[in-house]
């Protein structure tokens, strides 16, 4: 088990859960959770987030606009970001990677695509930071 | 005579337009009380399909609570094997012992697919709430048209207000979203990102 503390941002609590127990079963069991952009950047504000996992449509601040905020806050301009969307387009894809996400999964996803994804990211994260 | 002639052809006339104006004003009639009819069953399926969403909601989180018990389960009685004291048992018991580790591996991987497979909804959720949307787009247009009659503004004009609020208030969704379990969708994805990184560090 690691102890990296990683946000969980969803409307869906079906997904929350999902992810939740994916997490647990690849070894990381430390998580928060927040139903929108909005909640997550206070839960980001409370403290100590090591990784944030957020989905993209979602009501009050969408994923996309959430992914935005926090990179526009110098402290989390490395604060690694992977994306969990239904959305699989092109289009999509190169948005969400020029708002500065670090990887994007689609659903549905299985806990070993999610624990790779996140090995991905964390390797490209600890590279740059060198 | 010939006067006569003319004005009884244009009263014929007038009466015949009287007539289908008639027709036109029943006509209209009917339309305005089907659309009327039409818009006001709609908040109904409305309200129907939101119900729906929460109940595979929260059928899919007790499926989930069960799995999550199984998973436990599952974990102590792996411990349990695992710690078991093998040293002096029989090839037989050995070999027992081994196929209750895989049995128990499988049931693992079991879980772990209800699991996957449960993201199904999430994804119609969305599916319905673009359902829910175009219903409500469609409820305020028809109440848009409603108002066009005079005997209707007084109805409407509170329905459209709240359809306006409903559409605008109206969930998040992707109306593309699909249950694609295929790798081949996660790797044109994963091609796009590494594609765009090449180009974005050179």
């Amino acid at each position: 088990m690691t102890s990296m503390k990683i946000l969980i941002v969803d409307d869906s609590i079906t997904i929350r859960r999902i992810i939740s127990t994916a997490l647990k079963t690849v070894g990381y069991s430390e998580t928060v959770e927040a139903a929108n952009g909005k909640e997550a950047l206070a839960k980001l504000e409370n403290g100590n987030v090591d990784f944030i996992i957020t989905d993209w449509n979602m009501p009050e601040m969408n994923g996309l606009d959430f992914i935005k905020e926090v990179r526009s806050k110098p402290m989390y301009s490395s604060l690694p970001i992977l994306m969990v969307t239904t959305r699989g387009t092109e289009h999509d894809v190169i948005e969400a990677l020029q708002a500065k996400v670090n990887s994007y999964i689609v659903k549905p996803f299985t806990p070993q695509e999610l624990k790779e994804k996140i090995e991905g990211i964390l390797k490209t994260v600890q590279v740059n930071t060198l | 005579m010939a006067q006569k002639e003319k004005i009884d052809d244009t009263v014929e006339t007038t009466e015949s337009v009287i007539m289908a104006l008639h027709k036109v004003i029943t006509l209209l009639d009917r339309i305005k009380n089907a659309i009327e009819e039409s818009s006001n069953k709609i908040p109904k399926v409305s309200v129907q399909l939101n119900k729906v969403t929460q109940a595979t909601e929260l059928a899919t989180v007790e499926i989930l609570d069960v799995l999550d018990v199984m998973g436990t389960k599952i974990l102590t009685i792996e411990t349990s094997l695992t710690e078991f004291d093998q040293a002096g048992i029989s090839e037989s018991r050995m070999l027992m012992l081994s196929g209750m580790k895989q049995t128990l591996s499988e049931l693992k991987e079991h879980t772990s697919n209800i699991s996957i497979a449960l993201q199904i909804q999430d994804i119609s959720t969305q599916k319905i709430n673009a359902a829910n949307h175009l219903i409500e787009s469609v409820r305020y247009e028809l109440l848009d048209e409603l108002n066009y009659f005079e005997t209707a503004r007084n109805k409407t004009d509170n329905a459209r207000r709240q359809a306006a609020g409903e559409t605008a208030a109206s969930k998040s969704f992707d109306i593309n979203a699909s249950y694609m379990k295929t790798p081949d969708h996660q790797s044109k994805i994963d091609d796009v990102i590494s594609a765009w990184q090449e180009k974005n560090t050179i």
